[in-house]
């Protein structure tokens, strides 16, 4: 088994009474590529700031390289490249201006390396320009180039291609892949692109409400998500309480519009249109589809809801 | 904390605040010594000169130190381009004294400056005078580097406590006013050197601005000559109270910042 590169245990994050994370245990190793999931406002951020010691955890150990100790703790940050949110630069300066602040700050002899990382991400012709003239997508290049600067061990990435365009985005893609695949960079990136991340990770966490949903590496995740059927019917409204009450079957989505997506049973489809031409439910479409990411990252989000409506109505009872 | 305070400089270099401060105070100070030199008129010389500008000096210098502190230590909070140096894994000591011994430095260079810039060219057009004797003159700028610290060490923790530049701007603004007027109430009813233990502007008051004078007769001519020349016991009580300060603000603003979050 790889070494573990990040690992923490129970870690909580607390502002006044809310709390941001909750209870929150992993471990990144070496060689991962690590996708942090989840929608805008589930703690992916803290998470990450916490691991980078901007944000001092409530609860929890944290490890990074085996380091535990808040002087070790920064000693090993120092073999990690953060992009966390907006990219901190100094809008009035340059990206040369901004990157050789941070090469005298992080103590990199190499001047050349300016240049380097510029060209990686291309923008190596920005030249004077001042930062605060930088498109969002330019500012983010900035971003994974200030990330670049110092050879990392491990990236983690916030967002990173927020702002890109298409191509942008691809060229992150590349850039990313080929420094995990050559230069065996481990990276925790988080994104809500998740059609995106589906291309890069090797493995996922499911974040919703500051708790860890679901762990899953990419292997596990194409086999969660598994076909289903869609079916829209002249009487949508009537079809969900038939599957239940009929057919005895709870797996199942409601769509904005009416429509159902069926996950349970779903060899049985000769079966289930009998019913509902029994009870005079008329099917106007049946097809079948692979869930991909999206689906099932929303199938799961669901379900947690439906399960901490569940655990805490059973609190209420006891109580 | 070595390269902390590089990348500080570096940055400090090209921020166009840093210019903009003096530029500022460098009108302020020549409006000051134009009309001081009205006033006085022929009587003027470098030591009469230095003695009537001293109130402006009370006024200017915490105003310049929190400037700069609230630029260099504030401003870095205000876009978050300190997060950076926690993320590359620079201990919190480094970050928050690196910005601090910064922050001094500057202070201490123009402060100097304009001190020590406006005292020689005077001298050089206007001879020494008898007002203030030199030895006396260069005891009280060397003793100024303690309120100096004790400044730069308050507005530290004060922008590391708001995390805003423009907050220590109007906090410090009404501290430093609030301060002047309670100094002058203070003093009226109880005439106390531990003032200078609570109040830097009262510590760079005492050291700066002679208090009683005397005529003398020099050249054939009645010249104010400074009475109190400035005493080895107002020199440690000067020291004390600067060093003590320094401690509790320090001690204080790395507290705060070792224990924020900063999001």
């Amino acid at each position: 088994m790889a070494n573990e590169i990040i690992s923490v245990t129970g870690l909580t994050k607390q502002y006044m009474k809310k709390t941001v994370v909750d209870n929150v245990s992993f471990t990144i190793r070496e060689g991962m590529i690590c996708g942090l999931v989840g929608p805008n406002g589930a703690g992916k951020t803290t998470i990450m700031k916490m691991i980078g010691g901007l944000v001092i955890p409530t609860a929890g150990e944290l490890s990074i390289f085996g380091e535990k100790s808040e002087e070790g703790l920064a000693h090993s940050r120092s073999r990690i490249s953060f992009m966390i949110e907006i990219p901190y630069a100094k809008k009035e300066m340059s990206a040369v201006q901004n990157l050789e602040k941070i090469r005298l700050q992080k103590g990199i002899p190499d001047k050349g390396r300016i240049d380097e990382v510029l060209k990686l991400v291309g923008l190596e012709n920005t030249g004077n320009k001042p930062v605060k003239n930088f498109s969002l997508g330019m500012k983010q290049r900035l971003g994974i180039a200030a990330a670049m600067m110092s050879k990392p061990e491990v990236m983690v990435l916030d967002e990173p291609v927020n702002g890109l365009d298409p191509e942008g985005i691809v060229e992150i893609r590349e850039l990313l892949l080929k420094l995990n695949r050559d230069e065996h960079v481990t990276i925790l990136i988080s994104s809500h692109i998740l059609s995106e991340l589906s291309m890069l990770c090797t493995d996922y966490m499911f974040i919703r409400n500051g708790k860890l949903v679901e762990t899953l590496s990419d292997e596990e995740l194409r086999r969660c998500c598994h076909e289903y059927y869609h079916i829209h019917t002249d009487n949508d409204e009537a079809l969900p309480a038939m599957l239940e009450n009929k057919l005895g079957i709870k797996d199942f989505d409601v769509e904005k519009d009416g429509s159902v997506k069926l996950y349970e049973r779903i060899d049985e489809m000769r079966l289930i249109s009998k019913t509902m031409f029994e009870n005079g439910i008329i099917p106007l479409e049946i097809h079948m589809q692979d869930a991909n990411l999206e689906d099932y990252y929303m199938k799961l989000v669901g379900e947690t809801d439906v399960q901490r409506d569940e655990s805490a109505d059973l609190s209420a009872e006891k109580k | 904390m070595y390269n902390v305070m590089k990348a500080q400089i570096y940055q400090l270099k090209r921020s166009k605040s840093t210019y903009l401060i003096i530029f500022i105070a460098l009108i302020f100070l020549i409006m000051g010594i134009v009309l001081e030199l009205g006033s006085q008129g022929d009587d003027a010389s470098a030591s009469t000169m230095l003695t009537a500008m001293a109130e402006s000096y009370v006024l200017f210098i915490p105003m310049i130190t929190m400037a700069y502190t609230a630029s260099i230590c504030g401003g870095d909070l205000n876009d978050k381009t300190i997060n950076y140096e926690l993320l590359t894994g620079t201990d919190r000591r480094c970050v928050f004294f690196g910005r601090v011994l910064v922050s001094l430095t500057v202070n201490i260079i123009v402060t100097a400056l304009l001190l020590v810039v406006p005292a020689l060219i005077f001298t050089a057009f206007l001879g020494w005078g008898h007002t203030m004797s030199p030895e006396d003159a260069i005891m009280r700028c060397a003793a100024t580097l303690f309120p100096l610290i004790r400044l730069t060490a308050f507005y530290a923790m004060l922008s590391f406590l708001i995390k805003s530049s423009v907050g220590v701007y109007a906090i410090g603004y009404i501290l430093t006013f609030l301060e002047m007027v309670l100094m002058v109430f203070i003093e009226e009813l109880f005439s106390t050197k531990a003032l200078m233990y609570i109040m830097s502007v009262d510590l760079l008051d005492r050291i700066l601005i002679p208090q009683n004078f005397r005529y003398g007769f020099f050249e054939e001519q009645d010249v104010m000559v400074v009475k109190d020349v400035m005493e080895t016991s107002a020199v440690l009580h000067a020291a004390a109270a600067g060093i003590i300060g320094t401690a509790v603000f320090l001690f204080i603003g790395y507290k705060l910042f070792s224990k924020s979050d900063l999001d």
